[in-house]
């Protein structure tokens, strides 16, 4: 997902004059090719996340089309306060891209987990959270960015997450990605896992179609109304992410306004660090999201 | 253009307009208004242009800059009268949008930052003008404040003069960023056109901020004083919180009266 996010940037940094990159140290290697080519429109801030906050909003303020860059729990928590202020409140169009969502640097420790930016970044008003699932739709939702006047916060991984969207067509910046057609199972995900969730759709669809997969790559503005619609006549709606219950909390909120009073499981990351260093898929696993668990418990509640 | 030497009345005027307005509404922050005032009247009536922009980091003086931004006519009467009511669009602290300010401020320690990204800004679209942002002593203290101040040395950013209130306090103790100890920590990180003038004259202060010898970012400290201009209110951190009494405004205009 990074690499298609640098691809893009270097497209946008082509052709339009005023796109900047900043970035807190970060970026060694996956810069570099910016950095030669527009050394007066690429700026390492350092180790200076809050303040990058603020020069991105003055910068912002003063017509340029500013992109920060960092690794999330960097950039989104410890600037929090600045990207409320001087970001979010003037409702400035600031593109924030964090890297290393959830647990692709789960080797690095706790302090780079971050599994909770999804809330995080949803408490703030005016910020559209974009959390897509694949190196296409980064390109796609990257793209549209342009047309959005509004801060921005897209959440990349970093594992070399694969593709698994076959075409562009129909992913569209605001609006839920219909991924499977079913009737008696709602699968709603965001984010990279969303593989997992396409996984269990297609093995319980071999035979007949039971499973509707959905995707919220735009988790903000979230778009309720579409899950109040997916919910209908289903008998199990299923949430998958890689967050401790941001999806969660706002399917559950918009199937209380459902007609179809449906069955609900949640796989989500508890509230707990991980105290451990693993790979991201082991620590998934650990919480149970993986393919053959979500098949084991959908069967134990649909039987 | 104002003239330097009517300065002095006119800034006594917004004094005693400051006492009431802070009587009336019953707002905190006198002490800070009056510290700094000068150095926004003198900004806003002679040094600061068409292309010039100022931000206001230290937010809690948002009253010494609505009475500046009246009398040179930015802020219109409609506005300024609704000063302590419900609804009005005139806080405490500077709101987003109000004509004549670039940002919400009154949380310390984002103005320099913002400065700064509006100073680079200008640097990389070779547009003409200056970014003034004003600070105060105790802000100095905020990591984002340092972090501005280094990036900005590197950038050499020559469009960007800071100004600090030293005012010598903070919300709840003397400053730990005295005089020289800014002078030390802005010089250490590269700045070095860094001038100390006497807050009280306007003189000073409008060299200061309007000479046009350029080499990198400049820094101006005021020496200035808690409340400056109402000798019985200097230096007494009270002021920083309390309004003043309907019987204690009347008597602090006096003073100012009688000079
Ligand atoms: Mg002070």
């Amino acid at each position: 997902m990074r690499n298609a996010f640098v691809k893009e940037l270097i497209e946008q940094m082509n052709v339009d004059k005023n796109a900047v990159l900043l970035t807190a140290d970060v970026g060694w290697n996956s810069f570099d090719h910016i950095r030669e080519k527009y050394p007066d429109r690429f700026v390492n801030m350092g180790l200076s996340e809050q303040s990058m906050a603020g020069v991105a909003a003055g910068m912002a303020k003063m017509g340029k089309n500013v992109f920060m860059y960092s690794i999330i729990p960097f950039m989104l928590y410890r600037a929090f306060e600045q990207i409320r202020d001087d970001i979010c409140y003037p409702d400035l169009p600031v593109r924030l891209v964090g890297t290393g969502a959830s647990f692709s640097y789960g080797e690095a420790g706790s302090t780079h987990q971050p599994f909770e930016d999804l809330r995080i970044a949803s408490a703030l008003p005016n910020m559209v959270v974009l959390s897509p699932s694949d190196p296409r739709e980064v390109e796609v939702l990257f793209k549209r960015m342009k047309d959005v006047k509004h801060p921005v916060y897209m959440r990349l991984g970093r594992t070399g997450e694969p593709i698994i969207h076959n075409n562009h067509d129909n992913i569209v910046l605001g609006k839920t990605l219909k991924l499977t057609e079913g009737k008696d199972i709602l699968i709603v995900s965001t984010g990279f896992v969303t593989k997992v969730a396409l996984e269990v759709a297609k093995i319980l669809n071999a035979k007949d179609n039971v499973v509707e997969a959905i995707e919220m790559h735009t988790f903000m503005p979230f778009d309720y109304e579409s899950i109040i619609d997916a919910a209908e006549g289903k008998k199990l709606v299923i949430t998958v992410e890689d967050n401790n219950g941001a999806l969660e909390e706002k399917v559950a909120n918009a199937l209380l306004k459902a007609k179809t009073r449906s069955r609900f499981i949640s796989f989500k990351i508890p509230d707990q660090f991980t105290h451990i260093a693993a790979k991201q898929n082991y620590i998934l696993r650990s919480y149970g999201i993986s393919v053959d668990n979500i098949i084991k418990q959908i069967r134990t509640v649909m039987i | 253009m104002t003239n330097l030497q009517d300065m002095y009345d006119i800034a006594t005027r917004l004094r005693k307009e400051l006492i009431t307005k802070h009587m009336e509404t019953g707002m905190a922050h006198i002490g800070s208004d009056l510290s700094c005032l000068n150095v926004l009247l003198t900004l806003y009536a002679k040094v600061m242009g068409e292309n010039d922009k100022f931000i206001l980091s230290k937010g809690h003086a948002a009253l010494a800059l609505y009475s500046v931004l009246h009398y040179v006519g930015i802020l219109k009467d409609d506005i300024y009268s609704t000063l302590g009511q419900d609804g009005s669009l005139l806080g405490e602290h500077p709101l987003y949008g109000i004509d004549g300010l670039e940002f919400a401020t009154g949380s310390l320690g984002h103005g320099l930052p913002l400065a700064a990204g509006m100073a680079l800004a200008k640097k990389m679209s070779s547009e003409g003008g200056f970014i003034y942002v004003l600070l105060s002593d105790g802000e100095c203290q905020e990591g984002s404040t340092l972090e501005a101040m280094n990036f900005i040395a590197r950038e050499r950013l020559d469009n960007l003069i800071c100004a600090i209130d030293s005012n010598l306090w903070q919300a709840y103790d003397r400053t730990l960023f005295q005089i020289d100890k800014v002078r030390g920590v802005f010089g250490a990180a590269g700045w070095e056109d860094i001038r100390v003038i006497d807050g009280r004259k306007f003189e000073d202060i409008y060299n200061a901020l309007a000479d046009g010898n350029r080499n990198g970012p400049r820094l101006v400290i005021s020496k200035s004083i808690m409340a400056l201009g109402v000798k019985s209110m200097e230096d007494q951190l009270e002021w920083h919180y309390r309004p003043p009494t309907r019987e204690q405004a009347e008597r602090f205009i006096r003073e100012i009266e009688e000079g």
